[in-house]
């Protein structure tokens, strides 16, 4: 199985510090063999390629090798913080896929920088993963205040900016609540934007919301993501496993699509 | 090899999980539904009430109720694994006769109180009687302070622990602490207050709050529910990072005694 989205470092809210070797120790034991990191600190610092520097650091430095998994990395990138959107093209030289995170970055992801990075970044070979909420929202520090919202409207207006270009670039919503991906089915299928159920809101049975989103979107644009370690992983496992789905349309959600929007070998 | 979840280990021991937070239906469709997913996850019995949002509004009336609770007996009737728990809108004064008629018939606990209105006063003062001369727990619907502020007539922490602290004799279950909300601030809030019990149903995932609670609250005090999520809620146990003895624990023997069953 390959778990799309996991993090590491520190949370800024709640007491959670891991590294890679700890992933390894949560995750490897469900059964995955193919795990995506991402560092927190590339969402939560200002300048956040530091972050990315430091994940590449822990990646040299963890023994996560002998564990017999496989690791890759994935990059936090705020498209309003390079000098240049041709900066993105170096990331493919350590990154497997960019994640962009319009809530915690604090940037309007209906706009052409985005759109030009995302293109920029599929040249190159990186899947963009656009990450939405990290917890439940009723959840949040009180402190926290979101300068931009990820509304329905929101992404609609993004997703008219993607269909200016010919080419569909290889997207992911991950960590979005029910109803956005609900109402935006039709687009996240005639786009094909990948996406998954991590989202608190996703519910598994017996409200059976994966099976409305297999119905919905298409079992081949569903992807695994746990957000560990900020979840318990089996709460978004199990809400697959125990889907009224087919066992294959399982097993495409948990391995085979993650293949293709990385292009695994 | 992946080890084999708990919760079907209990099952080849031949006990199972004891739900003690779960809602019925008004249409039979759904409540199918339900009992396919106990069977799947070793629910061996759910203590449940009408599902609030089947009763049409916040404040539902009196007659709305008394129909809410009246199919949830006939389903206790008709399936021994289900317990029924009165569901009461504290607004209502006849509710009250209500809730004690249903107790006199065999109903388990009262609850779940839902959100018509916070539970202070004369009006909790009648039910939390009622409760501690049956002698059954009295579940609440509660509120984690909530992003980004608390919504009005909802139970908060502090309204738990004030109604419990008056009544140190009622056993009260403060409903889902994972079920959205700030539930490391509702563990401190109620962690010293022995005759609160908190269940563990509802949406949220987040790592930690398990073990959080055994640190806080210790073990005895915290119950599994699902609030019909089963697949969040086995999830959230079977992940935890504490003993297989706390597992069962929080599965079916703690329910056991505060329900006194």
């Amino acid at each position: 199985m390959i778990d799309v989205l996991t993090f590491t470092g520190n949370y800024p809210y709640r007491k959670i510090r891991v590294g890679i070797n700890d992933i390894v120790r949560i995750i490897k034991p469900e059964g995955f063999t193919d795990i995506f990191v991402i560092k927190f600190e590339s969402l939560f610092y200002k300048d956040f390629n530091e972050g990315n520097r430091e994940l590449l650091n822990e990646y040299m430095e963890s023994t996560w090798r002998k564990d017999d998994v496989e690791i890759y990395l994935l990059a936090g990138v705020n498209p309003f913080y390079i000098s240049s959107v041709n900066d993105i093209k170096k990331f493919s030289e350590n990154f497997k896929g960019l994640v962009i995170a319009p809530l915690f970055h604090g940037f309007n992801l209906s706009c052409n920088r985005v759109v030009s990075i995302i293109r920029v970044a599929n040249d190159v070979g990186l899947p963009v993963l656009i990450l939405g909420y990290l917890e439940d929202i009723r959840e949040m520090h009180r402190a926290y205040k979101f300068r931009h919202s990820l509304s329905i409207e929101k992404i609609k207006d993004f997703f008219e900016l993607i269909k200016k270009y010919n080419e569909k670039p290889r997207l992911a919503l991950i960590s979005f609540p029910f109803k956005i991906l609900s109402e935006l089915a039709n687009d996240i299928n005639k786009l094909t934007i990948y996406t998954d159920v991590s989202y608190e809101d996703v519910y598994g049975p017996i409200y059976d919301y994966v099976k409305i989103l297999v119905e919905n979107i298409g079992e081949d644009l569903i992807v695994f993501a746990s957000k560990t370690p900020l979840t318990y992983i089996k709460c978004v496992l199990f809400k697959v496993l125990y889907s009224e789905i087919d066992e294959y349309k399982k097993e495409k959600i948990l391995k085979q699509n993650a293949k293709k929007f990385f292009d695994l070998k | 090899m992946l080890s084999k979840p708990l919760f079907k280990c209990l099952h080849e021991k031949g006990v199972g999980i004891i739900d003690v937070h779960a809602h019925v239906f008004l249409e039979d469709g759904l409540n199918n539904k339900l009992f396919y997913w106990m069977n799947i996850f070793n629910v061996e019995k759910a203590y449940v009430s009408i599902y609030p949002f089947d009763l049409g509004s916040m404040n539902p009336s009196h007659e709305i109720v008394l129909k809410g609770n009246t199919k949830v007996l006939k389903l206790c009737k008709l399936n021994p694994r289900l317990k029924g728990m009165v569901f009461v809108n504290p607004l209502n004064p006849q509710d009250i006769d209500l809730v004690e008629k249903f107790l006199k018939i065999g109903f388990s606990g009262i609850g779940e109180v839902y959100r018509s209105t916070k539970l202070r006063g004369k009006i909790a003062e009648s039910l939390i009687k009622l409760a501690i001369e049956y002698d059954v727990p009295i579940l609440i619907h509660t509120a984690h302070r909530l992003y980004p502020r608390d919504r009005p007539n909802e139970n908060t922490p502090i309204d738990i622990r004030t109604l419990a602290k008056k009544w140190p004799r009622a056993r009260i279950i403060m409903a889902h602490i994972t079920g959205g909300g700030d539930w490391e601030y509702a563990l401190e809030i109620v962690k010293d207050i022995s005759n609160v019990y908190i269940d563990v149903g509802g949406s949220v995932q987040d790592s930690g709050v398990l073990e959080k609670a055994v640190e806080l609250l210790g073990i005895d005090r915290i119950l599994f529910a699902s609030d019909n999520l089963y697949a969040q809620a086995i999830g959230r146990v079977e992940s935890a990072n504490i003993d297989e003895d706390m597992k069962i624990k929080i599965y079916r023997e703690n329910a056991l005694k505060v329900f006194r069953d």
